[in-house]
């Protein structure tokens, strides 16, 4: 029981350090963390712990803790929650749309898909980079198998 | 060599649960949720059936975990295409090669354009009695509640920024 409570602690403080150490540490580099954790985890409990139950434990701890970050970091939802709580006990669904939607939100990820190669701007259009092309076809398949028409 | 035995049993697990999926994905009209329950708890069944005569059998509660972790990874994984901001932004080129900055705005999802991104999750949240919604936005009691509990999270795993 005390491997599962230390494995849990290990992995909260290494996280806090790799948070402060990291430049920009955004959901990518957490998702290495993720990964690098588990195999270290793994590769010890197969040395001295050989437990079957906590690799499986591990398992599910580290998608979940995936899904709970990626909600937390990405989600608009809580993102207007937690705005509300910290900021202002109300706001105007407009302002919020203008102030904190349009230019926090949308525009950051259309910068972060020119910056990872994505989409090209030229003068004041955007265009698909090769790369960007041939990820479109992919998730055009793959939406075509899951029968969605519209993405959003 | 026993991780080895539970990873090859999800994986059998895996490869059932998505065809199943897929199955009733594309022959049953069924709610989305049930769709992804139905093949989850037959494909468990299934995996039962052929392992009850085998010594595998007393690995199946192992391998259960693994396949609980397979279905948020899938359920992630569809939320993600359904869902995805950053992908529709990429999708928005499937008619067009070159857009403006107010085409992106305006074509988002389909054409709803990027406001309906954000109206469309107030009034889920507001549905579920998280904020009330007239022209302003304000908290319930219970989106007070549940802000604190997501800031708790979110102290906890020293997220510090929004994607």
């Amino acid at each position: 029981m005390y491997s599962y409570f230390i494995a849990t602690l290990f992995f909260i403080l290494a996280n806090y350090l790799a948070s402060i150490l990291v430049k920009k540490y955004t959901f990518e580099k957490f998702f290495i963390y993720v990964v690098i954790y588990f195999i270290l985890v793994n590769f010890f409990n197969l040395i001295y712990l050989q437990n079957v139950n906590f690799f499986t434990f591990q398992t599910l701890f580290s998608v979940a803790i995936l899904f709970l970050y990626a909600g937390l970091y990405r989600s608009i939802s809580v993102k207007i929650m937690i705005y509300l709580y910290l900021g202002k006990k109300s706001i105007n669904v407009n302002n919020f749309y203008k102030t904190e939607f349009k230019e926090k939100s949308f525009n950051k990820r259309i910068r972060i898909l020119i910056d990872n190669g994505f989409l090209v701007k030229k003068n004041k259009d955007f265009f698909l980079s090769p790369r960007g092309k041939k990820y479109l076809a992919i998730f055009k398949t793959i939406q075509s198998i899951y029968k969605i028409k519209s993405s959003g | 060599m026993t991780i080895l035995l539970i990873i090859l049993l999800s994986s059998i697990f895996t490869a059932t649960f998505i065809t199943l999926h897929l199955l009733f994905l594309h022959f049953f009209y069924l709610k989305k949720t049930i769709q992804i329950l139905i093949p989850f708890i037959l494909s468990n069944l299934i995996i039962i059936y052929f392992l009850r005569e085998v010594e595998l059998y007393k690995l199946f509660y192992d391998s259960f975990i693994i396949n609980l972790a397979v279905l948020i990874i899938y359920i992630e994984f569809l939320f993600l295409i359904k869902t995805g901001f950053t992908l529709s932004i990429i999708t928005l080129f499937k008619k067009k090669k070159k857009l403006l900055y107010k085409e992106l705005i305006k074509n988002y999802a389909n054409g709803k354009g990027a406001k309906w991104i954000l109206t469309d999750r107030l009034n889920k949240i507001n549905r579920l009695k998280i904020i009330k919604l007239n022209k302003k936005i304000t908290l319930t009691q219970l989106g007070h509640f549940l802000s604190i509990i997501l800031i708790f999270f979110r102290k906890i795993l020293s997220i510090r920024d929004f994607g």
